[in-house]
């Protein structure tokens, strides 16, 4: 759904069309959920989050601006989100992201063995990231937006954006590659 | 020790490809991609980084796929519309 249709489905949502509305969360919320959950590591928190997005959306479809892109607005909001739960999370409690991740050691139903290690050690390294590292990252590579969009969602200049990326790539690679140090020598 | 490439060095086209990844359609406008997909055939240690790289992203197209899945199977989507 490119950004004029999501556009006009918002009008029809403001117009109280309710099978509009679901198909915006036909089309965006698969890509949320699975933002909110590897940003934040944790199924249920992200989860509601994304719903909390969508109801904003609808409660904001009558005043929409119509150059502004759906898609852009709905990361904003999940991200914005995520990072107060994180920042009040480190503030209660004092234990590693990764903690809230799926255990590892259950291989997904319909994955082998090898397949299971690579998921489990990418999540393992995302969640070791910082998070403003770990935001660029997914952004870019698991939501695949351009760098002007993401960097538009995280509220930051392109080369800000390009600066995180390129910092937490190079903290994956150290993370996934062999031989545990990357490029310029330093340690994973 | 840098290589030359086009008239970029090879600690150019590296840091180009530890920001844009190994995929250079995705590489904005600007980045030297045209230069890169010439390391990739002329310069054996460009390409060793190209690989690394490629390796790493694939991991993470995994890693994507998998939650995809778990989210498909959650029924988080269906909560979401009720």
């Amino acid at each position: 759904m490119d950004a004029a249709e999501d556009a006009a489905r918002l009008r029809a949502v403001a117009a109280g069309d309710g099978s509009a509305f679901a198909q915006l969360v036909d089309a965006h919320a698969p890509r949320l959920l699975r933002f909110a959950r590897l940003l934040l590591g944790n199924e249920a928190e992200a989860d509601d989050l994304v719903q909390d997005a969508f109801l904003g959306l609808w409660q904001a479809a009558g005043r929409w601006r119509p150059e502004a892109r759906i898609s852009t607005w709905l990361h904003r909001v999940v991200y914005n989100g995520a990072v107060d739960r994180i920042r009040r999370r480190r503030a209660f409690v004092d234990v590693a992201l990764v903690a809230d991740l799926p255990d590892p050691e259950l291989p997904a139903p319909d994955s082998g063995l090898l397949r299971s290690e690579t998921v489990a050690s990418v999540r393992a390294a995302l969640a070791a990231l910082p998070e403003r590292q770990r935001t660029a990252v997914l952004l870019y590579h698991f939501q695949e937006l351009g760098q002007a969009e993401a960097a538009d969602v995280m509220g930051i200049g392109e080369h800000a954006f390009e600066s995180l990326l390129a910092r937490g790539r190079r903290a994956l690679r150290s993370a996934l590659s062999a031989g545990g140090t990357d490029r310029n020598g330093d340690p994973a | 020790m840098t290589t030359e490439t086009n008239g970029r060095t090879g600690a150019e086209l590296a840091a180009a490809l530890d920001r844009f990844g190994s995929d250079l359609a995705r590489w904005p406008d600007g980045a030297p991609a045209a230069e890169a997909r010439a390391a990739l055939l002329g310069d054996r240690a460009f390409r060793g980084s190209w690989e690394v790289w490629r390796d790493v992203e694939q991991s993470l197209d995994a890693a994507r796929a998998a939650c995809d899945a778990e989210i498909a199977r959650s029924g988080a989507l269906e909560r979401i519309r009720a």
